[in-house]
């Protein structure tokens, strides 16, 4: 089990470093996909416990913002409720068919998505942002996450 | 079915509380001494990563930037052999009239080490940091022009925040009628100029700089060029758009601008 959560922080710490070092590489127009969350998402609907969930959630959004994050906290509030509002529901419910998972998804990357750059991005007009920033983050990262969930399905 | 126990739950809502009072806490005192203390120990380890593994050049795109940098080191030592007389001048002028001296400033390089995750852009990571001499406060420009000011800073890493972001609602003045407004950011790559009078001309394609009475930048530094002037609002002032100098997607090196205290 411990063996499992350091395998897993390791990873988490990967992926913070790629997407701050190397977002550029993925980024379309200055819109990229907030692959962190997508990771945490899926490690939520394996784990039914929301208070693991939220763990890795705070502590993961709470070390991206102290680095490179323009307003610390906000990172960590998004993926904590996302984290313990997926794992919640996985914990509720037996079966998860995919058009669950899908539905599941879209919610919580369109919260994470809406929260984060309302604050982070709130020197913009509303409307502007949620066009130009909001939408089309919440649309790439859904596109990151069918692309891993093709490669590495979740049950 | 088996089904949770009740004092489980309740501790799972006593934890999920506490993460949200705790992010909430973060967020409202963002600007405070501890955040920036917090910040500076996760720019230090993130020092410790930090290495730039897929910037190796061909030697020969490096020759032609040494080229092009020799040939530009001539021009501008020409420019400022014919400047420096001027310089002079002014100065010994300046000390005639008793008119206090400029600041003077010296220029610290970094390079690009990171940005923001999200697709805010909000914020740069370079790889200067204590140890160079940079603090918060500085401003940050490129070649282009002003990009933005330190946040926060670790030994070997600091945080920039830009001008397209929180740190964009800055004291500006035109280039030819020197009109002092307010600049605030609308988007990644214009920003909007207010309290600028409707009976001041601003033309499109003009320059705007930082404002001399700016506190937090140095004066006459470059931001952008009007893109369009507008004076259709019911306000008395015109809406002023423009674009900023440097593409804030595209930074690779970068100048800190410190200001040097005078012997």
């Amino acid at each position: 089990m411990i063996r499992q959560h350091v395998k897993f922080a390791l990873f988490l710490l990967l992926i913070i470093w790629i997407s701050i070092r190397y977002s550029d590489l993925y980024s379309i127009f200055g819109i990229k996909p907030d692959i962190l969350l997508v990771f945490l998402i899926r490690r939520a609907l394996h784990d039914p416990r929301p208070q693991v969930s939220l763990s890795w959630g705070f502590s993961s959004g709470l070390i991206t913002d102290v680095i490179a994050g323009d307003v610390i906290g906000i990172s960590s509030l998004a993926y904590s409720l996302v984290c313990f509002f997926v794992s919640f529901y996985k914990r509720a419910s037996v079966y998860t068919p995919s058009y669950k998972r899908t539905l599941l998804y879209i919610y919580s990357v369109s919260f994470s998505s809406f929260l984060f750059y309302a604050v982070t991005s709130s020197s913009t007009p509303f409307l502007k942002n949620l066009a130009f920033i909001i939408i089309p983050c919440a649309i790439y990262t859904m596109t990151a996450a069918i692309v891993f969930q093709t490669l590495k399905p979740t049950r | 079915m088996k089904t949770t126990p009740r004092y489980v739950i309740y501790r799972e809502w006593i934890f999920l509380t506490a993460a949200v009072l705790v992010s909430i806490f973060l967020i409202m005192f963002n600007d405070s001494s501890f955040n920036n203390t917090l910040s500076s120990y996760g720019l230090d380890a993130y020092s410790l990563i930090n290495y730039d593994y897929f910037s190796l050049r061909e030697k020969s795109a490096m020759q032609r930037e040494i080229s092009e940098l020799k040939t530009r080191i001539m021009y501008l030592e020409n420019n400022s052999v014919i400047s420096e007389s001027a310089i002079e001048e002014n100065y010994r002028l300046r000390s005639m009239l008793s008119i206090q001296k400029r600041d003077s400033f010296e220029f610290i390089y970094a390079r690009f080490a990171g940005r923001s995750a999200g697709s805010s852009n909000s914020t740069l990571l370079i790889n200067a940091g204590k140890e160079k001499g940079v603090s918060p406060g500085d401003a940050v420009l490129t070649e282009a022009g002003l990009i933005g000011m330190i946040e926060s800073s670790g030994d070997k890493v600091s945080k920039v925040s830009l001008i397209s972001g929180r740190a964009g609602k800055i004291a500006v003045r035109t280039e030819i009628n020197r009109a002092y407004g307010i600049m605030n950011p609308d988007g990644q790559t214009t920003a909007i100029i207010e309290e600028i009078a409707k009976g001041v001309l601003v033309n499109a394609g003009e320059k705007i700089y930082t404002a001399d009475f700016s506190e937090l930048f140095p004066p006459d530094l470059l931001i952008g060029t009007v893109i369009s002037v507008s004076d259709s609002s019911a306000t008395i002032n015109k809406k002023i758009k423009i674009s900023f100098a440097q593409d804030m997607e595209n930074i690779e090196d970068v100048f800190v601008m410190k200001r040097v205290e005078d012997k």
